[in-house]
């Protein structure tokens, strides 16, 4: 495998190690009045105690990103790109659950600190609703500034559907309503922001209104980043897979996509944190409630009384769902089944690269044979055929490209597009040419014995 | 002027919203003419039923204590009521309290220091 892949799939992972480090270290920090996901009263924020669970969280955390930081590099030891996507994908995994480890047990022991000091704010049924900051602040984000962007999102998926629309094409088709689908959930979620609860910390309305703003234009802002963001990238991955880009900007359009939201959504985060640190602390009554029974371990929501699907999140950055409401509910078995895709993917890379790919020749037809059928080439449809001592070269459309295995549609130098079904390392190949089209495998003494018998002519 | 909903509490939401707006008025926090949020917006605001919202701010209004218009919403504007009819059905509401107040023994002069000490709070805030 290409070692400069394996330094772009590092390059794009790797960040999610330091980013979950920054995110929970970041947590220790009083967001209003909530540490590592726990409410507490505002001048139990010195408590030392508390301070000093703070500083063994930091340790039990900085310990487990340590663990996490090497395992990486072992794709540099492994060739075969399963093996790297095994690597990879698995310690992703890792990186996104294992920081969360100590992040629950601080903040069960801050939740036993705050029972035992009694920190409870009364009654955690109670919601505070600011009439002022709400009647000033009813106002909708605009639709017109994302129009642009969806439209661009959508161009490649409307040109391939009035090209002509084809079987080969079909994944290209679902890359595209993919991508399309992200802008428009973008989309969703920008017009969203303006829904979210009004901000509460102090008495004064004016505090609660100019915070409210703050944050919703800071995220008004970013989801409407991310869909212009996501609208050029989809352009870019269409001129990728249909070949009409070079590879290389492809990885470079990959790179900068995650780079662009990456910043995008930290510098909203934390422009909006930083404003509302600020802002409760000049503010001369503070206010809060006490919400931490909704929240499970402090990170999902669960609210029955909340008619609300979408909230602020109390760890990390962004928003949440209301488990407890049904879209809350769909959204969350959506993202665990993307969660769980994540180790099932080098599985199934690592059966399509160690599974051999059987070519042979029955009574009438060759059949090819790779995890199932997967091709059948009957005589008789057979025009002519061609026998090659090397591959030429060959830039995959759909389909498998690996050291071992071409299996799908490729442009083929001095061939133009047709199917693949090979391992490039053992030649020699056949070119089967048929009324759809070519057929490339490899020619094997089998199939070779089958042509010489049923094409007159023809002799290897 | 913040409202704050106990879900816990035996007083209905819709009560909850109307007696605090009510409050707020006596107490300077909400002005005549200030506008308050579109029925859909609290509703949304507090997790609660539209209709909730709806029930509080009908009773507001038939109380004289805020305006509905379709295309402006909610906004606080006392009534132009006669004194001599609020005072006839404050004078009912007053009636059915100082009843209760009776029959839980409660006597004329604790009565009396309850509805002094709330008269001197309400100076107090205007």
């Amino acid at each position: 495998m290409n070692i400069f892949i394996k330094i772009f799939l590092l390059v794009l992972l790797y960040p999610v190690l330091p980013i979950m480090y920054f995110l929970l270290m970041n947590e220790t920090k009083p967001r209003k009045n909530i540490v590592l996901g726990v409410t507490l009263p505002y001048p139990a924020l010195d408590d030392p105690e508390l301070k000093a669970a703070c500083q063994q969280f930091k340790r039990a955390l900085g310990k487990a990103v340590l663990l996490l930081a090497f395992p990486p590099f072992l794709v540099f030891f492994a060739d075969s790109i399963s093996v790297v996507m095994f690597i990879l994908f698995y310690w992703l995994l890792l990186a996104i659950i294992i920081p969360f480890i100590p992040y629950t047990k601080y903040h069960r022991k801050l939740k036993a600190l705050k029972q035992e000091r009694n920190w409870e704010a009364g009654s955690s049924q109670k919601i505070l609703v600011d009439l002022k900051a709400l009647a000033a602040n009813d106002v909708q984000a605009k639709v017109w500034p994302v129009i642009p962007a969806l439209l661009v999102s959508a161009f490649p998926l409307a040109y391939e559907l009035t090209a002509g629309l084809s079987q080969t094409h079909f994944s290209i088709l679902a890359f595209c309503a993919t991508l399309l689908l992200v802008t428009v959930l973008f989309f969703t979620l920008y017009r969203l922001v303006s829904r979210q609860r009004t901000e509460i910390i102090a008495e004064d309305s004016e505090y609660n209104l100019v915070l409210t703003r703050i944050r919703r234009v800071n995220w008004t802002r970013f989801w409407l980043s991310a869909a212009w963001i996501n609208a050029l990238y989809t352009v870019i991955l269409w001129l990728s897979v249909t070949g009409r880009t070079v590879f290389f900007v492809f990885l470079l359009a990959t790179a900068l996509y995650t780079v662009a939201i990456l910043w995008t959504v930290l510098k909203a985060e934390f422009a909006t944190r930083n404003m509302q640190h600020k802002l409760a602390a000049a503010s001369p009554a503070p206010l809060y409630t006490d919400e931490d029974r909704y929240w499970i371990n402090g990170m999902f929501y669960y609210n029955p009384n909340d008619q609300k699907s979408l909230v602020s999140n109390r760890v990390g950055i962004g928003m949440t769902v209301n488990l407890a409401r049904p879209a809350g509910k769909i959204t969350m078995a959506f993202a665990l089944l993307c969660l769980l895709s994540v180790p099932v993917l080098p599985l199934w890379v690592m059966a399509e690269e160690f599974t051999p790919l059987r070519i042979e020749a029955t009574e009438s037809a060759i059949v090819i044979t790779h995890l199932s059928e997967i091709a059948k080439i009957m005589a008789q449809e057979i025009e002519s055929v061609e026998l090659l001592p090397e591959l030429p070269a060959a830039r995959r459309i759909v389909g498998t490209g690996m050291d071992n295995l071409r299996k799908g549609t490729f442009d083929v130098e001095g061939y133009g597009r047709g199917k693949l079904y090979l391992n490039p390392r053992q030649p020699p190949f056949l070119v089967i040419y048929t009324r759809q089209g070519f057929i490339m495998i490899n020619g094997t003494g089998e199939v070779l014995a089958f042509l010489e018998d049923k094409i007159p002519g023809f002799s290897p | 002027m913040i409202l704050s909903l106990d879900f816990s509490s035996e007083t209905p939401i819709y009560l909850q919203i109307r007696n605090q707006v009510l409050l707020a008025i006596a107490g300077g926090k909400l002005k005549p003419g200030e506008k308050l949020p579109a029925i859909r917006t609290l509703a949304n605001e507090a997790g609660v039923n539209m209709m909730t919202v709806n029930k509080a701010y009908q009773l507001l209004k038939e109380e004289g204590i805020i305006s509905i218009d379709r295309r402006s919403g909610a906004f606080v504007s006392l009534s132009r009521d006669s004194k001599a009819d609020v005072l006839a059905r404050l004078s009912k509401e007053l009636e059915l309290i100082v009843s209760e107040a009776k029959v839980k023994g409660i006597s004329k002069a604790e009565m009396r220091e309850l509805f002094n000490r709330l008269l001197e709070g309400m100076e107090e805030e205007k």
